[in-house]
């Protein structure tokens, strides 16, 4: 049982800053070898939230870069489900700029693939899409992919990612951006 | 540098974003040594200490050797014999 506590204002440091950093980090869900894991009987509020251990990928694996336009980023928890099976679905929604060979070929490649993401807010906290039952995936594009119509247009590739989760959960570990040996 | 006191494992030597200190490159010779160590103590995975950490940075070595020569000097079973000799 939670052992409940107050709710304070609680701002580190008086920061609380909206938006996504530029980069999130993504990774194929199959590459995944050690997932982190949620405390299975919290007993205070930080321990029902915080995520323990390292996301580990298997040997030859990495996490890897995408780059976004600033402010285009946004990640949100949606609450889903009735009254006593509640539950949630993280979106992330990102905008590349451009139509690169690479971003089009990650988009094709990534299409109907399993994934995970590691996604760091403007403070620093981070939050993992993906866990050991299910994965990230590409839901949609919201504001498409293409050249726009006017010169002034934006030009470049929408993208919309979700995941299913019990619970949200905040990631206190590292993310290995070269390959595990 | 940092390599002589640490070392990378379960990783090939590249970028992590670190909990504690955001993105390093674990490839460059020129991090810090503190730096390191600090990620070391925080219980970050990827990082072993090397016997020549455990003496530069924990003084393990100093300490080894004044042990050593307490028992070289003082404690030898040679210098016990010479001491009761001496004594009887």
């Amino acid at each position: 049982m939670i052992d409940f506590s107050d709710i304070t204002k609680n701002l580190l440091n008086g920061d609380n800053m909206g938006g996504i950093m530029q980069i999130v980090y993504f990774g194929l869900y199959d590459d995944v070898d050690t997932w982190p894991t949620k405390t299975a009987a919290p007993t205070t509020l930080a321990t029902a939230a915080n995520l323990t251990g390292d996301l580990e990928m298997k040997v030859g694996k990495k996490m890897y870069q995408l780059y976004l336009t600033d402010d285009t980023g946004e990640f949100k928890c949606e609450m889903v489900g009735e009254i006593d099976g509640h539950s949630f679905v993280y979106h992330l929604s990102v905008f590349h700029p451009g139509m690169q060979d690479k971003v089009v070929g990650f988009l094709n490649a990534i299409k109907n693939e399993n994934l995970v993401f590691i996604v760091i807010d403007s403070d620093g906290q981070k939050y993992v899409m993906g866990d050991a039952l299910r994965p990230a995936i590409l839901a949609s594009s919201p504001d498409g992919i293409g050249t726009g119509k006017t010169t002034a247009a934006r030009k470049g590739v929408s993208m919309e990612f979700t995941a299913k989760t019990p619970r949200i959960h905040i990631y206190t570990g590292n993310i290995p951006l070269t390959e595990a040996i | 540098m940092w390599q002589e006191y640490f070392r990378l494992v379960k990783l090939k030597p590249g970028k992590v974003v670190t909990a504690l200190l955001g993105e390093i490159d674990f490839s460059s010779d020129s991090i810090p040594p503190e730096k390191i160590k600090q990620l070391y103590q925080s219980g970050f995975p990827y990082l072993e200490i090397t016997e020549e950490g455990k003496k530069y940075l924990y003084g393990i070595e100093k300490l080894a050797i004044k042990s050593e020569k307490k028992v070289s000097l003082n404690n030898t079973p040679t210098n016990r014999i010479k001491r009761i000799r001496s004594n009887a």
